[in-house]
């Protein structure tokens, strides 16, 4: 066990360090001359200078990939461009949005397919069934911007129940969370009746069913044991699927979270902010995938030992 | 069974949509025509006219050459780039496997939308900012199919036999391992696909896509937000066609899996 | 980090709820953030918007284009009308401390060195700013009939001579100052309880809401969180039009919406080029496309709402005549012509009238780029480094025309268009000395060596649309780009 957990830990902080590397390389060696990028052709020559300095351009670019490496770690993140505030103190105030929206969506998700994975898989051939198969399918397909106009047009426009943007208390959050939960919702639930299914055609199931053992016993106990491993991974992998999506519901409902930062930096070409928030955000991810990781390692032994 | 007659169907139907719409759309789907805005569906306009006047359907016919092109285009670079680098991986194996595996794990932590994004910043949001998003975004999927799939093919007794023949490692690679790949990664090309349209949907309603007037169906739908309870012709047509592509080609994914299961079971 | 939200969501709750509590609070909503708070470094009008009430200078804007006395309480012309002596009242700054004469020198000295303020160049005129015993004596080379109104400029405000970081925390005399600032998301402005008039405006809190998306605006001004929008943008008139509790305030902008061609970027050099795309263009189709009619055409650098002014007789110099246009592209040679039309992504109406104009340009056989730059690109890019070829914009209004006109002379810092024509400067160097009829004949002429020389295309000028509960009384329009808190109440 203690190998699994070294090996998984020390694959993470590698990948970490990639991706640093890699996002590092691609915003700040890749333009060839940031400071050309970020104030244009024309600026004057006083504010190059100054720009060069602030961003230590003169010197080699591994160095500075160590230099940002050494102060991201450490929690000193730069000043955005852009604002001139520290962009410890935008990220603080836009990452708990952010981060309570994914959880509560990931979770209403896992809630939410329970139940709709469990019926498809025991009365495969019911009506119900296949209509929730078939919502499920065009629930992946539906853009979640367009569910999330949709949600709009519905509950706040026609029905002034909820609010429409902003961030204003928990009310805000409830379309936010039912527009990314959807198709989260739909992917597990299909996961879960797989793993369901091809659960309730192993032999064990049919042994023990022709030995008398109780369905529903036989059902909950081990099938769904087995089979829940199946959707967990894939939530796993999911995580990084909802962060993207978080970006653009926030765009969709207003909400002032790390997406809209993001893009904001992204279209006034604020480098420093942009590498940080994306560094932050895969960073969330790859430690999201390594507690699952280990969960799973913990709940199925077989994983250990790959 | 009745999945796959579905997939076929609503991709066919898109197909058809693109190649009409190459030669023929009912209006010029840029045309501005003020006086005959916010027109509802109706005889002329079957599925209306937008904020300037412009035919819907007209502009979601060629959307759709835009937004098929595109994705197809990308999946197709990832692709290229994630087979071979899979071919590379499982066959041989060892040191090269291990990096080339550690390598996809870190682009994967990078979902394509912030790849897209982080390009969006050095360059200038437009085409080559979606294409090339999607297109890392797809490496290391392809990856892992491709290299699974070797895994698997490489120990059969009759890749083997013809080893013990003296048949070279490229022989190998060509005759053996190659033609096997193709159920598993018409799969994922169907779902790569399927995602694609969903992605550069996504990155144009967010305004780093396809820029205007070019029509594109996440563009589309950025601009009809404004109108909804105007024109709500404007919000559904493009994201029903969206949904639509979307699910097509999520469904002939799903078949050739159903497809295959079948196939084995015989075995 | 939770505590942090759970304050705000506190602090965002309270103001929700403050409407039945008795702290009179008002949210207003706009589309960006200020770009800084440093009278000499911002260029942005949207952020004098708010600054109009934090700052003050030695006079102020009146509703009427008129100037009112503010931190001077009267003021001295001598006979040669080159020296102005101000006479400063007994007024406290935001942090407390007292406007002395020395404050005023500075902030003036400030704003008038090139070094340091960005519309140095506006202030030119001024020769010396002398300090005297409780009055300051401002000496113009030559007598200008501009000044006094220029000085009503976010530019000319009063600040204590030793402010540091003014950008973020102003230091003012208005009648509001900054309490609060949160990038993306709010402005926080309370009520100066130590105004020099004695008199309190209503609202002791405003919130400046910060909400880039015009649906959420219309969507929170429905729902009571947000009581004003300021400037209503016209796409989404119709979802507020008849809406029950939201009423409407009509105004003439005083803006004019105009394209703006780099005239020393060939081809656009080629005046034939200019008139051709002006010729090219189907202006009532963007007035209905883009701006739903609400708008005036126009074909002059100045709009109707300057009455005295404005030249009415110049819309036959330009009509639609797209056969007229195709043939001076071919006299120029310039049928296959590509160009980028450079827009700024925050303002829709511009973004719209640039695609309907794409499109109408496209007809005429040429090959339009569209480049959709954030705001703070497009100033860099367009304003400030003239780096573009064609591009569209709204100039806000000012009280006098000389300083609507002079942004167009050869050496203007504000003559982004890099026109240059030597009848036009003479004329504006002698409108500024002229009087009466003579003055008004001057600028006539003016408007029309615009109208027929193009350093850029005249649109429109848009009306301004101010969205607000039935409940808010008190509004004011200026003709110039601010919003009058201080004016308001319930």
């Amino acid at each position: 066990m203690k190998r699994f957990l070294w090996r998984r830990t020390g694959g993470f902080i590698f990948t970490a360090l990639l991706v640093s590397f890699a996002t590092f390389f691609i915003v700040q060696v890749l333009p060839g001359d940031p400071a050309l990028l970020m104030l244009g052709t024309e600026a004057s020559p006083a504010s190059y200078a100054r720009l060069r300095r602030e961003l230590n351009l003169d010197q080699p670019a591994l160095q500075r990939y160590l230099q940002w490496l050494g102060s991201f770690i450490s929690g000193q993140w730069g000043n955005s461009w852009r604002y001139s505030l520290p962009v410890r103190e935008l990220v603080s105030q836009a990452f708990p949005l952010s981060f309570a929206l994914a959880l509560l969506a990931v979770a209403l998700a896992a809630l939410a397919s329970l139940p709709a994975g469990m019926y498809m898989a025991v009365r495969p051939h019911s009506p119900s069934s296949r209509v929730l198969s078939v919502l499920t399918q065009v629930a992946l397909g539906m853009p979640q911007f367009w569910v999330g106009i949709l949600l709009i047009q519905l509950f706040a426009v026609g029905f002034h129940l909820l609010p429409a943007g902003g961030f204003e208390g928990w009310q805000s959050l409830i379309l936010p969370t039912l527009t990314l939960a959807l198709p989260r919702t739909a992917i597990l639930s299909r996961f879960l009746r797989a793993g369901m299914l091809e659960g309730l055609g192993q032999d064990y199931v049919r042994t023990a069913q022709a030995k008398g053992v109780a369905g529903p016993v036989v059902l909950f106990k081990h099938v769904l044991r087995n089979a829940a491993l199946g959707p967990l991974t894939a939530a796993g992998v999911q995580f990084a699927q909802l962060l993207a999506g978080t970006i653009v519901v926030e765009q969709v409902f207003g909400l002032p979270g790390l997406g809209q930062l993001l893009l904001n930096g992204v279209f006034q070409r604020d480098l420093p902010l942009v590498q940080t928030v994306v560094m932050l955000v895969v960073l969330v991810i790859l430690a999201f995938d390594l507690v699952f990781d280990l969960c799973l390692g913990l709940l199925d032994p077989r994983i250990r030992y790959e | 069974m009745n999945s796959r007659r579905w997939g076929i169907f609503l991709v066919g139907l898109l197909l058809a949509c693109t190649v009409v719409g190459w030669f023929y759309t009912p209006y010029d789907p840029n045309e501005t025509r003020v006086a005959e805005r916010f027109q509802p569906p109706g005889w002329k306009h079957l599925l209306g006219t937008d904020h300037f006047g412009r035919d819907v359907l007209s502009r979601l016919l060629w959307g759709a050459r835009i937004s098929l092109a595109v994705g197809a285009a990308a999946v197709c670079l990832g692709a290229v780039a994630g087979i071979a680098l899979g071919l590379a991986s499982g066959f041989l194996g060892g040191w090269w496997d291990e990096l080339l595996m550690r390598l996809s794990t870190t682009l994967q932590a990078l979902p394509s939308i912030l790849l897209a994004l982080l390009l969006a910043t050095i360059w200038s949001p437009g085409v080559p900012v979606v294409l090339w998003g999607i297109a890392l975004g797809n490496i290391p999927v392809f990856l892992r199919v491709t290299r699974n799939q070797v895994l698997s093919i490489k120990e059969r007794p009759y890749v083997e036999a013809a080893r013990a023949l003296g048949a070279s490692d490229l022989r190998i690679v060509l005759h053996h391992i190659l033609p096997n790949l193709g159920g598993a990664l018409m799969v994922q090309f169907s779902v790569s696909l399927a995602g694609a349209i969903l992605a550069e949907a996504s990155l144009s309603y967010l305004g780093v896509g396809i820029q205007p007037p070019e029509p594109s169906w996440g563009r589309m739908l950025r601009e009809a937000q404004a109108f909804g309870a105007l024109a709500p012709w404007l919000v559904l047509a493009p994201g029903a066609f969206i949904a639509l592509a979307v699910v097509g080609f999520n469904l002939l994914g799903d078949s050739w899996i159903l497809g295959r299961e079948r196939v084995y079971k015989g075995e | 980090m939770w505590r942090r939200m759970g304050l705000g969501i506190a602090v965002l709750l309270i103001i929700v709820w403050s409407g039945g509590a008795g702290a009179q609070v008002l949210n207003i909503a706009i589309p960006q953030d200020p770009d800084s708070f440093d009278p000499i470094r911002t260029v942005a009008a949207a952020t004098s918007e708010v600054a109009f009430n934090i700052y003050e200078g030695l006079v102020k804007a009146t509703p009427e284009g008129g100037v009112a006395p503010a931190l001077a309480t009267h003021w001295e012309v001598d006979a040669s009308g080159t020296k102005y002596t101000f006479f400063l009242r007994e007024a406290v700054f935001h942090d407390g401390s007292s406007v002395t004469v020395r404050d005023v020198v500075e902030s003036l000295n400030r704003a008038r060195d090139p070094e340091l303020a960005v519309r140095a160049g506006e202030l030119s005129m001024i020769k010396e700013v002398k300090a005297l015993d409780n009055a300051v004596q401002v000496e113009l080379y030559e007598p200008n009939g501009a000044f006094l109104y220029l000085l009503t400029e976010v530019y000319a405000s009063i600040y204590p001579a030793e402010a540091e970081n003014l950008s973020r925390q102003p230091v003012g005399t208005g009648p509001y100052y900054l309490a609060d600032w949160r990038p993306n998301q709010h402005l926080e402005l309370r009520r100066f309880e130590q105004h020099w008039s004695g008199e309190l405006p209503y609202f002791s809190q405003v919130n400046f809401l910060i909400i880039p998306d015009e649906n959420s605006m219309v969507l929170n001004l429905k729902a009571g969180r947000v009581q004003l929008i300021p400037r209503l943008e016209v796409s989404v008139l119709h979802q507020v039009e008849n809406s029950p509790g939201i009423k409407i305030h009509t105004s003439p902008m005083n803006l004019v919406q105009l394209f703006a061609i780099n005239n020393s970027r060939p081809p656009f050099d080629d005046l034939r080029v200019r008139r051709a795309l002006a010729l090219g263009l189907n202006r009532e189709e963007i007035l209905l496309g883009a701006a739903w009619g609400q708008g005036v055409l126009l074909d002059s650098a100045l709009s109707p709402a300057m009455a005295g002014f404005y030249n009415d007789q110049l819309n036959e110099i330009n009509p639609y005549d797209p056969q007229q246009a195709k043939e001076l592209l071919r006299e120029a040679g310039q049928e296959n012509l590509r160009f980028t039309l450079t827009l700024p992504a925050n303002y829709p109406l511009h973004v719209q009238a640039g695609e309907l104009a794409a499109q109408q340009w496209e007809r005429l056989g040429l090959e339009v780029d569209l480049e959709i730059v954030e705001w703070g690109t497009w100033l860099e890019r367009v304003y400030t480094q003239r780096n573009y070829e064609v591009s569209i914009i709204g100039l806000a209004g000012r009280l006098d025309p000389h300083a609507i006109l002079v942004r167009y002379t050869t050496d203007s810092s504000r003559n982004f268009f890099n026109f240059s024509n030597s009848r036009y400067d003479e004329l504006i160097e002698l409108g500024l000395r002229a009087q009466g009829e003579e003055r008004r004949a001057i600028y006539l002429e003016a408007q029309e060596i615009l109208a027929r020389e193009l350093p850029g295309i005249f649109i429109m000028d848009p009306l301004q649309m101010a969205a607000m509960r039935e409940d808010i009384q008190g509004w004011r329009s200026y003709p110039t780009y601010v919003v009058d808190l201080a004016s308001l109440y319930q």
